[in-house]
C-alpha cells in the first residue's frame, strides 16, 4: 500500500517536472515560446544545456579518476607531457572549441532579433511608470494600460521609455527583455507567430510593487488585428467627440 | 636551545600586543587578520539569516510572512552583507594572516594601516547593520541602480547608509590591497625570487592589485550619488544632462572585477591545498601564473555583460560577450593544471580535499552557466531572473565559499594548534553540498520558467511553487550544515588532537612558524633557495654568508623585517615597522563620526569631525618615516652585520606604498574623467559643455606655480640621491611657497567660478574635478610644510634622505592630474 | 627593434596594450555611434567598422611581434630572466589572441544598431 502510494507520488512528481519543463501552465516560460525569437533562444538553451552537462560530467569524472587511480611514478618528462597535454587540450582546446560552436549558433540567432529597418514593421510606444505600462499606438491615437495588441507574424518595434525609475519590459514567451530607462528610448523587436495571450512583467526591480507590475500581450491574426485597430480608432474618435 | 628560549622571550617583549584594553592598539598582522576573519564570519551568519528569511517568504506562493518593504531591505542587505562585509574582508583577512608567514617575514609592511583597515571595516559594517535594526535599511537592491536609489525615489536615509557605509568599508579594502601588494613585492624572504614565490602569493598579488584598480570606480560612483542625494548635483538625472546608465557603468566597472577579486584568493587556496595532498609540486606553475595574470586583466573587460539589456550598440555588446567567454580559458587552464597535479601525484583524501571536490563540481557548473549568460540573445531572456541568481550563487559559493572552508580545515591546525575532526566535518560537508544543490540547481529552471529576481511573492499556477519549495527546503538543510560546521570548529579548539609540526606535510613556510604562531612568526628570517622550502631543505635557516643574520638581534627593541628586491628577492635593506599604536583606532573613530554626521545631515558637525580626522591622520604622518619614535638611531646599528635601515635609503617601502596608492588614486581620477567624457558624449541630453565660466588664464597661472613647485621638489630629491642635503629647509620653503601660491589661486578660482551645480550635470562634474585637485594640492602643500619642520628637526638629512623620495611621486601626480584636467575638462570642449 | 626584455613590466605589458585597445575601441564606438551613426542598411563595411578593423589588425601585429621576439629569446635566457620572458611571451600571445577574437566581432554585427 505504502509502496503503491510512493509510486503514485513518484509519478505525480515526474509529471509535474514534465509539465513545468513543457511550461504548459507557465505563462512566463522561456521554454514554451510563441514566436521565432523566443524559439531560437529555447533551442540555444537546450543545445548549451546538453553540451554543458557533458563538459561538467567529463571534467568531474576526469578529476575523480585522477584522484582515485592507482599511483604510478612518473618521470619528470612524463609529468611534463601529461601536463602539457591536459592543459593544452582541456585548458585551451576545450573552451576554444565550445566558444566557437556557441558563437556559430549564437550570432545568427542574435541577428534575427535586432530591429532591422523594414517596411512591414509597426511601432508601439510603451511608457513605463511606477507601477504600470502605458501603451500607445502613435499612428492610430490609441491608448491602453497594461495591455498590448499585436498582429501575428508581423515584426513589431516596441519603443520603450520610462517616466521615473528603470523598469524592464519582458514577455518571456515572445522574446528577450529590454530596459525602460528615463531619458532614453530603447527599441525591442517583438515577433509573435501564434495568436494568443501572453503574460509580460517588469524584470528590473523598480520599487515596492515591482512584483505586481504585469501586463498582457494579445497576438491577433492579422485580419482580426486590423478590425481591432479600426474599432479602437472609432471608439477613441467617439470619445473625442 | 636555552639561548633560543631567552631570545623568544625578548622577541615576545617587542612584538606582543599590549595586554587588556591595549589589545585595541594592536597592529600585528596575526591579531588583525584574526579579527578580520572572525568579524567576517559574524557578518556571514547575519547575511545567512537574511537569506533564510527570504527563502521562508518564497517557500509558498502568495505568502504574507514578510511585507514588500521589509523584503526589499532583506534582499538588498543580503547581497550587500555577503559581498562587502563577508566575502572581501574574510579573504583579505586570510591573505593578511598567511602572506607574511608564507613569504618568510614577520609582519605586513604597514602594520598601522592594517589596523586602520580593520576599524574602518568594523565601524562601516556596524553603521550599515544599524540601518537594518532601525528598519531603514537600503532597499534598492545591492547594486543600487539610480534613479531608484536617488533622493526622489528613496526618500529615507537607506541609500545614504549604503553609500557612506560601503565607501567606509572600501577604504579598508583599498588599504589592504596596497599593503598586501607592497608586502609581497618588497618583504619576501631573501632568495625568494618571483619564480620561487608560493603560488598563493601570485593569486593574492593579483587580487590586491585588482582591488587597487577595481574599487575606485565604485568609490567615485558612491561619492557622486551621495552628492546628488545630499546636495542635488544631478549626475544621474537625465533632465539636467546626467544619465542613470553612468552609475551602472561605474558600478559594474567595479562589480565585475570584484567577482574575480573574490575568486582568485579562493583559487589560490585550491592551488595550495591540492599539491600538498597530491604529495607533489603543483604542475604547470607557469601556466597558472599566466592564468592569474590574464584573469586579472580580462576581468576588467567584462563589465557590460551585466548591462546587455540597457540598449548599448550591438557591436559593443558583442565585444563584451566575446571577452566574457574568453575568461573561460584561464579558468580552464587552472582546472586542468589541478587535474594534472592529481594525476601525477599520490593523493591522500583528507577532509580539505572533500571541500575542494565540492568546489570543482559547483564552480564548473557555475562557470558553464556563466558562458551561457555571456551569449547576448540568451542573456536577454534570462537576465534578472532566478537563472542568474542560481548562476552567481554557484560561482560565488562554489568558487569562494567551498575553497574557503577547505582552507579553513587545512589551516585550522595553524590557527589553533589542534587537528580538526573528520566525522563532523564530513557531515557538515554533505549537508552543505546537498543543501546547496537542492537550493540552487533547480533554481535555474525557476528562472527559465520566467520567475524574475526580487519579487516578494508569486502566483501559484505558474509552475514556480514546487521549485521554490524545494529551494527553501534545501536552504534550511544548508543552514543546518553551516551550524554543524561552526560547532565543529568551535569544539575543535577544545577537543581537537594536538597538531604535530607541519601536520599535512606541506611545502610552504607558514608551517615553519609555531602552531599557533608567535607574534613575530620567525625568530630568524630564513633564506629561500627553492619553491618548496619545507620539502627541499631539511631545516629552514638564514644563510649567514649573504651579509644578513636573519635579523635575530632584538636588543634594539625595534620591529624589523627584511626588505628584498621585488623581482630577484635579493636582500636590500632592513625595514623597521611601527609597534602598537592608538592612532588607527582614533582616526577610524573620527572617520566613523564623520560618516554618522553626514548620515544625520549635521554638516557643521561633519566639518569639525573632518578637521579632527585630518589632525589625527597628520599626527600619524608626523610620527612616521624617520621620526625618532620610528627610527631611533643607536651606535650599535652601524656595527651589526645587517643591511642598512630603510630610512637611510631612498627606495624603502614608503615609496612603494605611495606609488601603489597613487595607482589607486589614478584609477579614481580616471573614473572621474570617464564620467565627464561619458556625460558629455553619451548622456541623453548631453551638449557640448560650455567652459566660459572657469577662467583659463587663472587656471593656467595656478598650474605654472604648481609645475615650478614640482620641478623644485624633484631637484631636492635628486640632490639627496647624490648625497647632498645642504640648505634643505630653504629649498623646501621655496617649494612650499610656490605650492601655496598655486593652491590659493585654485581656491580663488573655485570660489569665484559661477557653476550651476544643481541644474547641470556638467557643471557639477567640473566642481568635483576642482575639489579633486584642491584635495591633492592641499595635501601636497601641507605635507611639504611639515617637511620643512622635519628638516629643521633633523628627520630629513644626509643620513635620513627617505621622506622626500616618498612625497615626490605625490607632487608629480598632483601636477599630472592638474594638467590632464586642464586639457580634458577645459581645453577639449573648447577645441571640439 | 627590440620590443621585449626581461623587465618585469613585460609580465603585464601585453594585456595593458590589450586593455587600452579595448577601451579605445569600445569608447570610440560609443562616441562614433552618438556623433554620426551610419545607416544599418549600408551593411558591415562603413567608416566605423573599417577603422575598428584597421586598429585591431595593428594591435594584433604589434602583440604578435612581441610574442615572437619573446619566444626567440627564451632559449638564450639566463635562469633568472627565463621565467619572466616565458610568462611575458605567453601573455603577449594571449593578448594578441583575445584582441583578434574580440575584434572579429566587428565582422559579425553592424555598428550602432
Amino acid at each position: 500500500m505504502a509502496l503503491c502510494m510512493l509510486n503514485r507520488l513518484d509519478k505525480l512528481f515526474i509529471l509535474t517536472i514534465a509539465l513545468s519543463l513543457a511550461g504548459c501552465n507557465g505563462g512566463y516560460s522561456i521554454l514554451d515560446p510563441a514566436g521565432p525569437n523566443a524559439n531560437a533562444v529555447r533551442w540555444l538553451w537546450w543545445g548549451m544545456f546538453s553540451v554543458g552537462s557533458l563538459v561538467l560530467i567529463g571534467v568531474c569524472a576526469l578529476w575523480w579518476y585522477a584522484m582515485r587511480k592507482p599511483h604510478k611514478d612518473y618521470s619528470p618528462y612524463d609529468v611534463k607531457r601529461i601536463t602539457n597535454r591536459l592543459v593544452l587540450m582541456g585548458g585551451i582546446g576545450l573552451p576554444v572549441v565550445c566558444i566557437s560552436v556557441l558563437l556559430v549558433f549564437g550570432i545568427p540567432a542574435g541577428h534575427n532579433m535586432l530591429p532591422w529597418p523594414s517596411e512591414r514593421t509597426i511601432t508601439i510606444n510603451v511608457h513605463a511608470k511606477q507601477w504600470l505600462w502605458e501603451v500607445s499606438y502613435p499612428d492610430h491615437h490609441i491608448q491602453l494600460t497594461d495591455e498590448i495588441y499585436l498582429p501575428a507574424s508581423t515584426p513589431v518595434n516596441i519603443e520603450i521609455t520610462s517616466e521615473d525609475v528603470i523598469h524592464s519590459f519582458w514577455v518571456p514567451r515572445l522574446g528577450g527583455k529590454m530596459d525602460a530607462i528615463p531619458g532614453r528610448t530603447n527599441v525591442l523587436r517583438l515577433f509573435g507567430d501564434k495568436p494568443g495571450s501572453y503574460a509580460g512583467q517588469c524584470a528590473e526591480y523598480c520599487g515596492l510593487a515591482h512584483t505586481k507590475m504585469k501586463f498582457v500581450v494579445h497576438v491577433l491574426p492579422e485580419n482580426e488585428f486590423a478590425t481591432w485597430l479600426s474599432q479602437q480608432q472609432r471608439s477613441t474618435g467617439e470619445a473625442n467627440q | 636551545m636555552n639561548n633560543d628560549l631567552s631570545l623568544h622571550s625578548q622577541f615576545a617583549k617587542v612584538w606582543d600586543n599590549l595586554p587588556g584594553w591595549g589589545q585595541l592598539a594592536a597592529v600585528n598582522h596575526t591579531s588583525i587578520s584574526r579579527r578580520f576573519m572572525i568579524t567576517g564570519a559574524v557578518f556571514f551568519v547575519i547575511g545567512g539569516v537574511l537569506a533564510m528569511l527570504i527563502r521562508s517568504q518564497l517557500a509558498l506562493p502568495q505568502q504574507e510572512l514578510i511585507s514588500p518593504e521589509l523584503y526589499a531591505q532583506l534582499f538588498t542587505m543580503h547581497g550587500t552583507v555577503m559581498m562587502f562585509l563577508f566575502a572581501i574582508p574574510i579573504l583579505e583577512g586570510a591573505a593578511m594572516y598567511l602572506i607574511p608567514k608564507m613569504i618568510g617575514t614577520r609582519d605586513l609592511v604597514f602594520p598601522r594601516l592594517s589596523a586602520l583597515g580593520y576599524y574602518c571595516y568594523l565601524f562601516g559594517g556596524i553603521i550599515i547593520m544599524t540601518s537594518l535594526f532601525l528598519g531603514i535599511a537600503p532597499d534598492s537592491g545591492w547594486f543600487m541602480y539610480t534613479p531608484l536609489s536617488s533622493a526622489k525615489f528613496s526618500t529615507g536615509p537607506g541609500s545614504d547608509f549604503w553609500l557612506l557605509g560601503i565607501t567606509f568599508v572600501e577604504i579598508s579594502a583599498v588599504s589592504a590591497g596596497v599593503e598586501l601588494t607592497v608586502s609581497i613585492l618588497r618583504t619576501r624572504a631573501p632568495g625568494m625570487s618571483l619564480s620561487k614565490m608560493p603560488i598563493f602569493c601570485w593569486y593574492i598579488l593579483a587580487m590586491a592589485l585588482m582591488i587597487v584598480f577595481g574599487f575606485p570606480p565604485l568609490i567615485l560612483a558612491s561619492i557622486l550619488l551621495e552628492l546628488e542625494r545630499a546636495a542635488g548635483m544631478p549626475f544621474f538625472n537625465p533632465d539636467a544632462g546626467g544619465d542613470p546608465i553612468l552609475w551602472q557603468h561605474l558600478f559594474w566597472l567595479f562589480g565585475h572585477p570584484e567577482v574575480y577579486i573574490i575568486f582568485l584568493p579562493a583559487a589560490g587556496i585550491v592551488s595550495t591545498i591540492i599539491p600538498v595532498f597530491a604529495g607533489r609540486p603543483l604542475v604547470g606553475y607557469r601556466w597558472i601564473v599566466l592564468a592569474i595574470i590574464t584573469m586579472g586583466f580580462v576581468s576588467f573587460g567584462l563589465w557590460v555583460h551585466h548591462m546587455f539589456t540597457v540598449g548599448i550598440p550591438q557591436l559593443a555588446q558583442a565585444f563584451f560577450s566575446v571577452a566574457s567567454m574568453l575568461v573561460a580559458i584561464p579558468t580552464a587552464i587552472q582546472v586542468f593544471a589541478w587535474i594534472a597535479t592529481l594525476w601525477t601525484g599520490r593523493v591522500r583524501f583528507e577532509l580539505p580535499m572533500l571541500w575542494i571536490f565540492g568546489f570543482l563540481f559547483i564552480f564548473v557548473c557555475g562557470g558553464l552557466t556563466g558562458v551561457m549568460l555571456a551569449l547576448v540573445p540568451f542573456d536577454w531572456q534570462v537576465h534578472d531572473t532566478h537563472f542568474v541568481v542560481a548562476h552567481f550563487h554557484y560561482v560565488l559559493i562554489g568558487g569562494m565559499l567551498f575553497p574557503l572552508i577547505g582552507g579553513l580545515y587545512y589551516w585550522l591546525p595553524h590557527l589553533s594548534g589542534r587537528m580538526p575532526t573528520m566525522q563532523m566535518g564530513r557531515w557538515a560537508f554533505w549537508l552543505i553540498f546537498i543543501g546547496f544543490n537542492a537550493t540552487f540547481l533547480m533554481m535555474h529552471l525557476t528562472g527559465l520558467l520566467g520567475m524574475p529576481r526580487r519579487v516578494y511573492t508569486y502566483e501559484p499556477e505558474l509552475g514556480w511553487d514546487w521549485l521554490n519549495m524545494l529551494s527553501s527546503f534545501g536552504s534550511f538543510i544548508m543552514a543546518s550544515g553551516f551550524g554543524m560546521l561552526f560547532l565543529d570548529v568551535i569544539l575543535h579548539f577544545r577537543y581537537g588532537q594536538k597538531a604535530t609540526f607541519n601536520p599535512w606535510q606541506a611545502d610552504t613556510l607558514e608551517w615553519a612558524t609555531g602552531t599557533p604562531p608567535t607574534s613575530y612568526n620567525f625568530l630568524r628570517i630564513p633564506t629561500v633557495t627553492t619553491r618548496h622550502p619545507l620539502w627541499d631543505t631539511p631545516k629552514v635557516e638564514p644563510k649567514v654568508e649573504n651579509d644578513g643574520q636573519g635579523l635575530e638581534d632584538i636588543s634594539h627593541g625595534r620591529r624589523e623585517l627584511y626588505g628584498t628586491h621585488a623581482v630577484t628577492g635579493k636582500l636590500m635593506e632592513v625595514i623597521h615597522i611601527p609597534s602598537h599604536s592608538w592612532l588607527p583606532l582614533i582616526s577610524a573613530s573620527f572617520l566613523a563620526l564623520l560618516c554618522i554626521s553626514l548620515l544625520s545631515r549635521a554638516y557643521l558637525l561633519a566639518l569639525g569631525v573632518t578637521a579632527l580626522a585630518a589632525l589625527s591622520l597628520f599626527r600619524w604622518a608626523w610620527v612616521n618615516g624617520a621620526h625618532r619614535v620610528m627610527a631611533p638611531l643607536s651606535d650599535k646599528e652601524l656595527q651589526r652585520r645587517e643591511p642598512k635601515l630603510h630610512s637611510r635609503t631612498l627606495s624603502g617601502p614608503g615609496l612603494w606604498g605611495m606609488v601603489i596608492t597613487l595607482l589607486s588614486d589614478g584609477s579614481l581620477y580616471l573614473s572621474l574623467v570617464f564620467g565627464w567624457l561619458y556625460l558629455w558624449t553619451v548622456a541623453p541630453n548631453s551638449k557640448v559643455p560650455d567652459v566660459a565660466t572657469v577662467s583659463l588664464s587663472v587656471m593656467a597661472l595656478s598650474g605654472v606655480f604648481l609645475t615650478i613647485a614640482v620641478v623644485l621638489y624633484g631637484q631636492i630629491v635628486k640632490r639627496l640621491r647624490s648625497g647632498n642635503a645642504t640648505k634643505l629647509v630653504s629649498q623646501l620653503s621655496r617649494v612650499f611657497a610656490f605650492g601655496l601660491a598655486h593652491l590659493l589661486l585654485l581656491i580663488y578660482l573655485t570660489a569665484t567660478t559661477d557653476l550651476a551645480i544643481t541644474t547641470s550635470a556638467h557643471d557639477a562634474a567640473l566642481l568635483v574635478m576642482l575639489m579633486f585637485l584642491l584635495f591633492h594640492s592641499s595635501i601636497a602643500v601641507v605635507m611639504t610644510g611639515l617637511q620643512i619642520v622635519r628638516a629643521a628637526k633633523g628627520f630629513i638629512s644626509q643620513t635620513l634622505p627617505y621622506e622626500p623620495a616618498v612625497l615626490n611621486p605625490f607632487w608629480v601626480f598632483t601636477a599630472g592630474i592638474f594638467w590632464v584636467s586642464f586639457a580634458c575638462f577645459l581645453i577639449l570642449p573648447r577645441v571640439w | 627593434m627590440t620590443l621585449i626584455s626581461r623587465h618585469p613590466w613585460h609580465l603585464v605589458a601585453g594585456l595593458v596594450i590589450w586593455a587600452i585597445w579595448f577601451v579605445v575601441v569600445y569608447g570610440g564606438l560609443s562616441v562614433a555611434c552618438q556623433v554620426s551613426p551610419p545607416n544599418p542598411e549600408q551593411g558591415l563595411l562603413n567608416w566605423i567598422s573599417i577603422s575598428l578593423i584597421l586598429m585591431t589588425l595593428g594591435v594584433v601585429i604589434l602583440l604578435c611581434a612581441c610574442a615572437i621576439q619573446g619566444y626567440k629569446l627564451i632559449p638564450n635566457a639566463t635562469s633568472g630572466s627565463r621565467f619572466i620572458i616565458q610568462i611575458a611571451t605567453a601573455v603577449y600571445a594571449f593578448a594578441a589572441f583575445s584582441t583578434l577574437v574580440i575584434g572579429f566581432a566587428t565582422l559579425t554585427v553592424v555598428p550602432c544598431l
